[in-house]
């Protein structure tokens, strides 16, 4: 997928200018960190479960090179293939390959942020294979020929009303003036159209949970079962995955399975979670001939042993997405690639590799939501810090910015000084405050009170109040 | 050039995995220890029961009870006629299906063989109930094809009352060594948010799943 991160403040200014946009976002935001809450609020053990998820996740990335060799062996072991791919054309080209090897016309897809990654259906449409989306969020956009604005939920941005003009637009075979005005009616409509591509279908094309390192088993997780649909009928299951995804055993598998779901969208297990191993066995009366399993690289190995190595322990429940609230008010698009949101602006910047994402990790106050509901603890303020340090590093801020920052750096290390840049700056405030006690503008300060007025200081600094108060014991 | 890809991104992993240890992994992978289970899948049979129970029906599934294999024609029709279905259905050819009289309700007229896109009830047998989240847990063999999970729109799904376990961890010997093509742990029926996050059953697969429990009688 074409990055846009560049032109993230226009983007972030449009969306918060979209009425329709500010409405579904309202409705978003409210819904699933409530869910969440009561998820977690039924099992007790939900906070040691997270603590034991994020050992897993840590352990794994300590020890990847032994684990995909072991992942590895296994697949080979259960009768599949094991392909390996530095970057996103190369994974291209071998799911490319593959396709051509047994002439396939139509491709069904599970949802698969490795796939917008690496855009793999234009890469499909333009070597003469139909890609299509089966989960319903997928379906929508991509029918509308649009990227998704969420990780778990990707057509979250649009209303019904939008979905509806898209299918009476794109699908021509129907009546044009059939009535499709609520959601049952449009889901019905497409799991119609869709039921014809899972029978018809050559490959299918599906990410991963998981890679079981002890079984050479892939998980799968969906509400719609459309994974399941996608990857059972054709002939050749390609499995699209990111190297960092292994765990080593089952049980490993289900202590992450547990706080999954339960973040993302605050079901304690989602409908169908099916580990996929190998090929069709030989008296089976369904399932693909062909199991591939390509392992994407794709600027991953270079996070670890860096300051962004514990992003990848991620298990993309999108849970630090859902209670943003910047993501609340601007939505996915505006971050201008696969991943918004908190884990998108430390992942973002670290994939793309170059500039063009520098906009993300400022877009925060570091209030620190993400952290506190990530099943696995990333500290994702810290690493949007680390981005902000790094750019400050590299010169890659404003000038002006750059320069108010070293300012704020030098006082900030010098206590004795930074009081008495306060104190006078607080009484030459309050000296010069309005009568009603707020500052409609004052110089240096525009960003803040073209906006809002700033209130006067009211008296001494905190610091110089405490001092009276310890030395006096009253005050 | 496959081959010299793989090398390339495992050294460059190797890079940053310096302290990696191939015995700590294979400890690691051979100890399947379970980490933590919380206490809603543990307690004794009777607990097990009423919890998968309690558990299945939030998350939306049906449930009937039959007292014995004899029992299910007659419970199973009486459940598809009020869910205004026919009467056809796909069936497992698992060995427990053998024993089932399904002559006695001329109303059900069982096929076997792999799931149609036609199909409107598929008939399978899970191999084992999970009660902390009242899943079933069905496994794909040649008489039991994977896709009778999901493609008809009633998903039925038999579960012998002994079969049901506390927790994953406690499912997990019955694959274990030989792990089938499909292990799929179904939880509810089919469903999605996506459009305007309103909940909605039936997405791709089926819009009902019942789940009939049979007692040991």
């Amino acid at each position: 997928m074409q990055s846009k991160t560049a032109h993230f403040k226009e983007n972030a200014k449009k969306a918060l200018g979209d009425a329709q946009l500010q409405r579904v976002l309202d409705k978003f935001s409210t819904g699933f960190p409530v869910k969440r809450a009561q998820a977690a609020a039924r099992l007790p053990e939900f906070e040691d479960l997270r603590d034991a998820a994020r050992d897993i996740r840590a352990h794994v990335l300590d020890n990847l090179d032994v684990y995909l060799e072991r992942f590895e062996t296994k697949v080979i072991e259960t009768g599949g293939m094991v392909h390996w791919a530095r970057g996103g054309s190369d994974a291209c080209s071998i799911i490319g390959d593959i396709c051509k090897s047994v002439d396939a016309k139509t491709v069904t897809k599970s949802k698969s942020m490795i796939g917008e990654e690496i855009a793999i259906n234009d890469y499909l449409e333009k070597n003469g294979v139909d890609p299509v989306e089966t989960d319903l969020g997928e379906y929508i956009i991509q029918l509308r020929d649009e990227p998704p604005s969420h990780i778990i939920v990707p057509a979250v941005h649009l209303s019904k009303e939008q979905v509806a003009e898209t299918f009476r637009e794109k699908h021509t075979d129907l009546p044009a003036d059939r009535v499709l005005d609520n959601p049952r009616i449009l889901l019905d409509e497409a799991r119609g159209k869709l039921r014809e591509k899972f029978l018809s279908a050559d490959v299918g094309l599906s990410g991963a949970n998981m890679l079981v390192a002890e079984t050479g088993s892939i998980a799968l997780v969906t509400n719609e079962g459309n994974a399941d649909l996608s990857v059972g009928l054709p002939r050749v299951h390609i499995v699209l995955a990111s190297i960092e995804k292994v765990v080593p055993c089952m049980e490993d598998a289900w202590t992450l399975l547990r706080v999954l779901a339960r973040s993302a969208t605050g079901q304690d297990l989602s409908v169908y979670t099916s580990f996929v191993t190998g090929p069709k066995r030989s008296d089976d009366l369904d399932g693909p001939e062909e199991f591939h399993v390509v392992l994407l690289d794709n600027g991953r190995s270079s996070m670890l042993g860096s300051e962004f190595h514990d992003m990848l322990r991620c298990i993309k429940c999108g849970s630090c997405i859902n209670h943003c609230p910047v993501y609340a008010k601007i939505g996915g698009h505006a971050y201008g690639w696969v991943y918004p949101g908190p884990m998108g602006s430390v992942l973002s910047p670290a994939l793309l590799g170059d500039v063009s994402a520098n906009d993300l990790p400022n877009a925060s106050t570091l209030c620190g939501k993400c952290e506190t509901v990530c099943p696995v603890r990333i500290p994702l303020p810290e690493m949007l810090r680390q981005w902000r340090n790094r750019q400050f590093e590299a010169n890659q801020m404003p000038t002006r910015q750059r320069l108010g920052l070293r300012a704020w750096a030098w006082l900030a290390r010098r206590p004795r000084t930074y009081r008495l840049v306060m104190e006078i700056g607080t009484g030459l405030l309050t000296k010069l405050a309005p009568r009603n006690g707020r500052f409609k503008n004052l110089p240096f300060a525009k960003g803040w009170t073209s906006k809002r007025d700033l209130p006067a200081p009211q008296g001494k600094t905190f610091m110089a109040q405490w001092k009276q108060r310890s030395n006096g014991g009253s005050s | 050039m496959t081959t010299s890809m793989r090398d390339e991104i495992l050294n460059s992993v190797r890079q940053s995995c310096n302290a990696s240890s191939a015995q700590a992994v294979d400890d690691r992978i051979g100890l399947r220890q379970p980490n933590v289970v919380p206490a809603r899948g543990g307690g004794g049979d009777k607990i097990s029961h009423v919890t998968f129970v309690e558990e299945a029906g939030l998350a939306g599934a049906d449930i009937e009870c039959v007292d014995a294999l004899k029992g299910v024609p007659a419970a199973l029709a009486a459940y598809l006629k009020q869910q205004e279905s026919g009467g056809n259905l796909r069936l497992a050819t698992d060995p427990l299906m053998q024993d089932i009289p399904w002559e006695q309700e001329l109303f059900l007229k069982p096929a076997s063989g792999a799931a149609t896109g036609e199909d409107g009830v598929g008939v399978s047998i899970a191999l084992a109930g999970i009660a902390e989240t009242g899943s079933v847990m069905m496994a794909s063999s040649p008489e039991r094809p994977a896709m009778l999970n999901v493609l008809p729109l009633i998903n039925v799904v038999l579960l012998p009352e002994s079969r049901i376990v506390g927790n994953y961890e406690q499912s997990l010997n019955l694959v274990r060594g030989n792990m089938p093509r499909m292990v799929t742990y179904i939880t509810g029926p089919s469903r999605t948010a996506d459009i305007e996050l309103e909940l909605l059953m039936g997405a791709h697969g089926p819009q009902r799943l019942l789940i009939m429990l049979i007692g040991e009688a």
